[in-house]
């Protein structure tokens, strides 16, 4: 096997400093303890449990709207503080009942307390005021939409500033998406998405497929390895970091080729991150036409929250964006969850057939096909039921009755929540994005990335814009 | 070709680190857009011996059973 400049990382240092507790460094969390050693769970059991605890709430005619506190629209510091200072008490309780959440399930994962907490507190608080700075009435004439202030002042804090590496505990930009998204179930009618769920399979397939095949081949054209070639593919192709590092595993890559991967990811997320939502406000595409190219053409699932939800935040507020706030990050939703994220096994267990039977990978190893359910991206589960279960409650009240009785009682809490954990994942990608970090990539894998990139951009803008357009512009409907 | 038997799994070998933790201190920026401790992620980790990123299923002749 050809060794490549382009694909050398030291990673010897971090290495060394392990090694002394080396006994503790093989952990296995599959089969049941699957169900409290991966976050994905974790996400089901948090973001499940809020839901069923407002709705028996509701069934017995009450409400978590104390508890699911959000600054009040100001216009001045004045409004801004009596606002804050009147709810204090509510933001206590809030903070209390993350903190607990958070706090015994990634101790049940396995990390330290003493460095989540802290952590937690600092996300919190900054947490609030990117929240108070939505809130304000001209945040969207200066462009400050919570998320891109959550990942840009996060940016600024870890790459000028600087924090230890111990918060990261507490920067844990999976779990708050996948909780986020599990709560963002809740707020999605399950017709919609058995409705738009097969466009948004036939779109995602269209693209991953051309995506992963242009950057595959590129990067073997370039003379790159190919398992870095598909790790680069899936990363594009599927689910951003999380598909790099699974097909890294189910190939058997080089140690050195997911951290390349995860280089090419980060970069380009971030750039999509506000690419995307300006050129769609240039071109004053619709909401849910926009989230569905967002869905499409982002790396990362918390990535493309940010955009989908930043460009859906103008609708209302800048003139000519047509739709409405939710179908961008419904149609982000469909296309990214339900589109991409959900077949990673499959592609995993392909890609580890191809990688033994055609590659010659060392011998004594056979893809089993529970892989495809190992590597399934279980929030995705919760993320249905808590659909489901609010399409059921939602099914006894007539249209006029859900908007005045169950969406602010039921549905508007729920969704506040769900904000929060958006603000703090956004807010942590913005805090363990360290670009002098990230492992040097070199030219090669740069460039079959790039190509990927265009391909998939342009692409995902015809199949959004124009092909499937009808569905993403109808999605409230 | 058949499966590594169960006890012989990169798993339960000495040169095998898959801690989540490890792996997101190892991956600069894995923690950024993802996670250690994801499902995807299953229980792979890193061959110290082959310098592989491997499915703890995974096996070999050089196998050497941990403490």
């Amino acid at each position: 096997m050809a060794e490549h400049q382009d694909d050398k990382v030291d990673l010897t240092e971090t290495e060394a400093a392990w090694d002394e507790e080396a006994d503790e460094l093989r952990v296995s969390t599959m089969g049941w303890k699957e169900l409290y050693l991966k976050e994905d769970w974790w996400a089901i059991w948090v973001g499940l449990g809020i839901v069923c605890v407002a709705v028996l709430f509701f069934l017995n005619g009450g409400t978590i709207h104390w508890i699911s506190i959000k600054p009040g629209r100001w216009h001045s510091f004045d409004q801004l503080f009596s606002d804050f200072g009147a709810h204090l008490g509510q933001y206590g309780a809030l903070f209390v009942l993350w903190l607990v959440v958070f706090g015994i399930s990634l101790r049940i994962m396995g990390y330290k307390l003493a460095e989540f907490i802290p952590s937690f507190v600092f996300v919190y608080v900054f947490s609030i005021v990117i929240f108070m700075i939505g809130a304000w009435d001209q945040a969207h004439h200066y462009n400050l939409e919570p998320p891109l202030v959550a990942l840009v002042l996060g940016m600024l804090i870890s790459n000028v500033i600087g924090l230890p590496r111990w918060m990261d505990t507490g920067f844990r930009v999976e779990y708050y998406i996948k909780i986020g998204i599990v709560l963002l179930g809740a707020t999605l009618p399950f017709t919609l998405i058995v409705w738009a769920g097969p466009v948004a399979i036939v779109q995602a397939s269209i693209v991953s497929i051309t995506t992963f095949t242009v950057i595959f081949f590129v990067g073997k054209r370039l003379g790159l390895d190919r398992r870095l070639a598909a790790v680069l593919g899936a990363g594009g192709a599927v689910c951003g970091v999380s598909g790099a590092i699974a097909i890294a595993g189910a190939v058997g890559a080089k140690k050195e080729h997911a951290p390349i991967a995860i280089t090419m990811v980060i970069l380009w997320a971030i750039v999509m991150i506000f690419f995307l939502p300006l050129v769609s406000r240039a071109l004053h595409l619709h909401t849910g036409v926009a989230g569905a190219w967002i869905g499409t053409s982002e790396f990362a699932d918390a990535a493309g929250f940010a955009a989908a939800q930043a460009y859906g935040n103008l609708a209302g507020h800048v003139a000519g964006i047509p739709g409405k706030a939710d179908d961008a990050v419904w149609g982000f939703t469909l296309m990214k969850v339900v589109g991409r994220d959900i077949w990673i096994g499959i592609w995993a267990f392909v890609l580890a057939l191809i990688a033994t039977t055609r590659w010659e990978r060392k011998a004594g190893t056979q893809p089993n096909p529970a892989e495809i359910w190992w590597r399934f991206p279980k929030f995705v589960i919760g993320f249905m039921l808590a659909s489901i279960i609010m399409t059921l409650i939602a099914k006894g009240y007539s249209f006029a009755d859900y908007n005045k009785i169950v969406k602010p009682e039921l549905v508007g809490p729920i969704k506040t929540l769900r904000t929060w954990a958006f603000i703090f994942c956004f807010f942590s990608i913005g805090l363990t994005t360290r670009f002098r970090e990230l492992a040097a990539a070199g030219a090669k894998p740069f460039q079959a990335f790039t190509a990927g990139v265009v391909v998939n951009v342009l692409l995902g803008f015809i199949l959004s814009a124009f092909v499937f357009a009808s569905y993403w512009q109808n999605l409230s409907h | 070709m058949a499966r590594t038997p169960g006890n012989r799994r990169c798993l339960h070998c000495t040169h095998f680190r898959n801690h989540p933790a490890y792996l997101e201190a190892v991956f600069k920026g894995l923690n950024s857009l993802s996670s250690g401790t994801a499902s995807v992620r299953k229980d792979d980790g890193i061959c110290l011996l082959h310098d592989l990123y491997l499915s703890a299923d995974d096996g070999c002749d050089r196998f050497q059973a941990a403490r």
